[in-house]
Parts: structure tokens; sequence; C-alpha cells
């Protein structure tokens, strides 16, 4: 690699937009030439660029714990390789968990950048492929209790060799799955994503020259490194503590974290986080790790250009064999919706506790989240052709209040989008009967959490009459956003298969069910599991809803009349929760002087019923 | 001096010492270097007690609220295994 050299910070910053300006249309590109749910309708991919020697240079709108392993996942390729292995317009593929991948399904497409005959760089991406030929279709695989049934596990291969595929590899690796023209379109458009982002840098080293270029790649390292480390240092030392169990039925599986700060660097350390599961939710030592970097980026960093230099401060303590370091043959396909939510979960909010003891950023702490529940269906559509998909809608869940704000509605995560309904439909043999803002689900407070979306849907013109389902996500009733502050936690986030329902007569009768009360059948309420979704059946899916922050009786009427209007609230929550007394002749307006009365008498009610 | 802890908790310097204090009431909850939550009043409610949709809780999850004990404000809230 060339030496780097002083360069003048406009030039840096100029640059700096422009390779992160690359990592978006990488993005695009992936975009643009795939076509699964995955790409096009939730964007579970991740397009990003790195250094030479795997360090992050500069990443798209990407979920940073796989912009951190997509790092990783390039060092393991030099290392297996060797760099003199590594030519230009090679590609390499690797989606091994035991190596630098967080679970099976999601696939690393990794390019080396050449310039004048050089390694200067990377470009890599992972998308979460259709599937991957594990016992269950689309790769979450509830029942498996080794990664053997996990599907292909591939700890690096060439899959282009200067420029020339491997059709017999490619052929060999889409064979193994049950869509593999799907799977085809989606490691086809990460080459191309990568392709267009190899292009444009080599023409930035062309116009620019690679000693520049290298140059200020140091210095958008260097700077971000620098900005948090400065953060870092004006918050108090301490030392925080988070725990917390990922349950499914009469399994709970505890995690926990201690972070300490000392000047301007963190150590988190997992000791006490239990063995690891013979179910998959366990994560590797990277994805742990990616946990981490992701805490940092989604906190003190936000606003900082994500790369390398947001890793250096961050020291980690994770005991091998344990649900965040699993060794080999456990299982892992659940884990980035289970046990690398939770991590993330505790990881978040041992940094919201560290932050809540600075007055510069106490007034930026959000209420964090445990994630919710996810879900697949498969089997043959109207079309007649086979396919297993995403239910691909936690882009809809509702973040978590913030001081001087409520959560996000129905956007809390931010690189993800969901497909509209019609999409859904046109694609798999669905009906749905409602899709909208859950009401009262969100955690009270003085800010409120995000609204997040409820749902249900029942199969339709599926010509087995059924369809397989898949149940994942965070299971147990304690998932979904946390209040703090005195602020409410959210409803948990639920799957509920209701069995032998009277669907099909309301149908008959040109009717929609819009409440699950209209609705007779046996609700049982899923955990980890795969399930058959029959033609009488329905499936209830409430999204995580975001956690509240401050006393709910200290909400401002004017904003409990807005979510009046809007149905975030119903007037029996207003009252009950908000303490807020509705106008007698208008049910979506607050009387001041009749509310402020009644709050007074429910806190002295407070008291009298405390020990 | 008063400076903020968080929503609705201060601490107070006063004669040498510094004390967590309500800040709306100024009620002392404990001496800054203890545990604040000792100093509150607890109730334990339904998780039905935030709003509707919480039904599937009952019985196995409850809420732990804590209360300044001079007002009546909510300070925290935590799961509860029943």
């Amino acid at each position: 690699m060339t030496q780097a050299t002083a360069v003048d910070p406009v030039t840096v910053e100029i640059l700096s937009h422009r390779l992160h300006q690359i990592a978006k249309e990488m993005g695009a590109t992936l975009e643009l030439v795939g076509g699964t749910v995955n790409t096009t309708q939730m964007h579970d991919y991740m397009a990003s660029l790195y250094r030479a020697n795997g360090e992050i240079l500069a990443t798209g709108e990407s979920m940073p714990w796989h912009v951190a392993c997509a790092g990783f996942t390039v060092k393991k390729i030099l290392e297996r390789f060797g760099e003199d292995n590594v030519n230009p317009d090679d590609v390499f593929l690797l989606n091994d968990p035991y190596v630098s991948a967080i679970h099976q399904s999601d696939v690393y497409i990794v390019s080396p950048i050449h310039f004048e005959g050089e390694l200067v760089g990377w470009s890599a991406s992972f998308v979460h492929v259709m599937d991957i030929g594990a016992m269950t279709p689309g790769g979450e695989t509830p029942a498996a209790t080794e990664i053997t049934q996990e599907g292909l596990r591939i700890p690096g291969i060439k899959l282009i060799d200067q420029g020339k595929i491997r059709e017999d590899v490619f052929d060999s690796i889409i064979n193994m799955t049950r869509q593999p023209q799907m799977v085809a379109l989606d490691i086809n458009c990460q080459i191309a994503g990568n392709n267009v982002a190899k292009r444009r840098i080599q023409e930035l080293y062309a116009r620019f020259g690679s000693e520049l270029m290298q140059a200020v790649s140091s210095e958008m390292i260097k700077g971000s490194e620098q900005v948090l480390r400065r953060r870092l240092s004006g918050i108090p030392d301490g030392k925080w503590s988070e725990v917390g169990d990922v349950e499914s039925g009469e399994n709970h599986w505890r995690m926990m974290v201690t972070l300490e700060k000392h000047g301007d660097e963190l150590l988190f350390d997992f000791t006490g986080t239990g063995e690891q599961a013979s179910t998959g939710i366990n994560l590797p030592y990277h994805a742990t790790f990616g946990c981490c970097f992701d805490g940092i980026v989604s906190t003190i960093a936000y606003d900082l250009p994500k790369n390398h230099g947001l890793f250096k401060p961050i020291n980690m303590v994770v005991p091998e064999g344990t649900l965040l370091n699993v060794t080999y043959p456990a299982p892992v396909s659940l884990n980035t919706t289970s046990g690398g939510a939770m991590a993330k979960f505790l990881v978040h909010s041992a940094l919201i506790q560290m932050l809540s003891g600075s007055e510069e950023w106490r007034h930026e702490v959000i209420a964090p989240s445990l994630g919710g529940r996810l879900g697949r269906t498969a089997g043959i559509n109207q079309h007649g052709v086979y396919y297993a998909s995403s239910l691909a809608q936690p882009a809809l869940s509702g973040g978590g209040a913030i001081d001087g704000a409520d959560g996000v509605d129905s956007s809390a995560l931010t690189y993800l989008i969901a497909p509209n309904i019609e999409w859904m439909e046109a694609n798999a043999p669905l009906l749905f009967l409602f899709r909208r803002h859950a009401q009262d689900a969100q955690g009270p407070g003085k800010y409120r959490g995000g609204a997040g979306a409820e749902m249900a849907f029942t199969i339709y013109n599926a010509p087995e009459k059924k369809l397989h389902g898949v149940a994942f996500g965070v299971a147990g009733l304690r998932n979904g956003g946390r209040g703090i502050f005195g602020g409410y936690p959210a409803a948990p986030s639920v799957l509920v298969h209701m069995h032998d329902t009277d669907v099909r007569e309301h149908l008959g009768r040109n009717e929609l069910p819009q409440d699950m009360e209209e609705l007779s059948g046996e609700p049982e309420v899923l955990g980890y599991c795969t399930f058959d979704l029959k033609e009488d059946d329905v499936l209830y899916y409430m999204l995580r809803q975001g956690g509240g922050f401050g006393d709910p009786l200290d909400r401002d009427p004017e904003l409990i009349e807005r979510d009046l209007a809007d149905r975030f609230i119903s007037p029996e929550a207003a009252r009950a929760v908000y303490g807020a007394v509705l106008a007698e002749d208008d049910p979506t307006t607050v009387d001041r002087t009749a509310t402020e009365e009644l709050r007074q008498e429910l806190r002295a009610t407070r008291l009298g019923g405390a020990k | 001096m008063s400076r903020p802890l968080r929503e609705n908790l201060v601490v107070d310097d006063e004669n040498g010492q510094s004390w967590v204090r309500c800040a709306k009431c100024s009620t002392t909850l404990s001496p800054v270097d203890e545990d604040w939550k000792t100093g509150c009043s607890v109730v334990v409610t339904a998780p039905t007690t935030a709003g509707p949709h919480r039904q599937l809780m009952l019985g196995k999850i409850a809420f732990e609220e804590r209360y300044c004990p001079g007002c009546g404000t909510l300070v925290d809230v935590t799961f509860l295994e029943v």
C-alpha cells in the first residue's frame, strides 16, 4: 500500500463525500439489478467500501454490524488466498459464520479493487439470500441443533477469476438452494454493485492519484477516531451493566454486558452470558463485536463518517463457548434477530446509561428496543411457482422516545423499507385483512414510543391450500421497546396463529374483518417454530413498538389531542394512562383544567398504594 | 448547587454532601453515592396499566413502578417476573 502523506482538510472532505456517494451508488445498483423481496422491497443488504487491508473506509446506508463483518471477511479472504492470489477482477464469496459471516443466509461478496496493478481497496456487499439450503425454507431453522442443518457454508471461494465467472462453482452453489434463480439474482446484483463501486474508485484513483487517495483514506479514518475519542473523554468514567434473557416458551437464555469507560476507551465485557444453546440463537465473536460497533454508530457517533476509526476505542471480552462467542458445531441461523438483537439491546442500554450521566449527551438518549418478531411463508404461490419469502415488514416498527420528541412512527429501522401490500399479495398467495398503526401499543410517556404496525392475513388462491410458515425474531413477552426515566415499555411484538377461524365466511360476505375479535378460532402465540398456515387460519402480526420517555402524566395535552386524532391512542387510554379528561362535547379535545385536577388525584393515588 | 441527573431527578450539593432529589418537589431520595431507587415509593402494577395489547403478559410479568415519595412523579418502570 502506498504510504499516506499529508493532505488538506478541504480535499479530505470533498473526497470523503465522493466515497460515501460511491457506496450509496453501489447500493442503488444492487437494488436496480436485484429483484427479490429482500433486495428491492426490504433493503436487507449492505454495500460498503474497504481499504486494501480490510479497514472500513466508507459505508452506504447499511446495517453497521454487517459493515464490520464484511471488513473481517476481506481480512479472512486475504489470509486464505494471500495477496498474490488476489488478482484484478476477482470476486470472492463467503458465508461461513465460523469464519466471519453472521449466519449462512447473509452471503458476503467481496471484490478487490486494483489500480495500476496494485491492490488499493475492496468493495463488499451482503444480501440475505432467498434460500440457503437449510432444513427450513429461507434459512432460519428453529429445529436445527447444529450448523450442518442450517445450509451450505462456504469459508471463502473465488467465484470470479480475473473477470471470468466460474460457472461450475456458481451453479453448484445455487443448485443447493430451493430457489436457484432467485439466489442467482441475489448474488448477481451484489456482483453488479461491487463492480460499479470498483469502476468509480478506479476513476477516482486515475483522476487524483494513488498517493492522494491513500492519504485521504487515512485522514478519514483518523478524523472519525479523533472526534469519537474527544467525545468519550468528555463523558464521566464509570461502569454500567445490563442483563436480558432471550426467551421462547420455557427457555430463557441469559446474556449480559458490563461497559467500562476509562478516558477515551470502552470495554464491553460480556462475562456472565450463558453457555451456547442448541437452538440457533448463538452469535459468533465477530458478530458480537459488530453489535458493539452498531451501538457506537447509533449513539455517540451517529453523525460521524462510519469507518474504521470508530472501531479503535472498542475493546471486548466474550468468554468462548457462550451465546455470544459460539464454538462449532452449534447452530446460528436464528441469531441475527434473536441473540443478535439482544446483544445490540444490551450494548445500547449500557451506552444509554453512560450517556445519561453526561450533561452534553443526556438529551440525545433514545429509549432502547429489544427488537420484535419476524416471519416467513413458503410454498406454491398463485402462479404455480415455489417461493419462500420473508414477511418483510420490520421497517414498520416504532422507535424509542427521546427527550423532547416522541419515537418515530413505523420507520424505526432507517436502513430498511417495507413493501406495499399489493406487492406482497401479487407475489405470494396471501390476503391481508388489515395493516395499520397499532393503537395503544406504544410505550406511554411524557414522550411516547413510536407506533409500529399491526397486521393480519390469511392464505388466498394457494394451490396446495396451505403454506409453510417459520416464526423467528425476538420471541417472549419482554421484547420491543423499553421505557426510560418513568416511561413505560411497549406492548410485546407477537405472531399469533389463529387456527380454524371463520375468515372464509367473512370473505364470502365481502367483509374484511378489521378486528381479531371479529374472528372465531383458537389463538396460538408462536415461539421459535415452523407451522402450517391452512385456508381457515389467520396470522396476526404485531411489530415492535417504541418505548416511552418520562412520566405519562407529564404529557402535553396538545400531544394527546394529536394522538387521538391520529388514532395512536384511544379515548380510554388517554384517560387511564395519561390522566387526560376529554371534553364532553368533543372527544378529541382535552379539558386542561379537569385534566390537571385528575392528574393530581392520580399522583396522590399512586402514593396511596405505594410500599 | 443543583444539576440534572436524568428526567425529573437532580443532584443537589449541600453542606459538602451531594443528594439525589426529585426535580419537581425536592424530596431527597438518597445520597448521591447510594442507589436512589431505594428512596422511591414502589408499586407493582399489571402490564395493562400501560394500555391494552398487554393481556398476554398478565400472570407472567408485572411492572415495578417507582415514584417520588413526595409528589408521586413516576421516575422508573421495570419488568418484574410474576
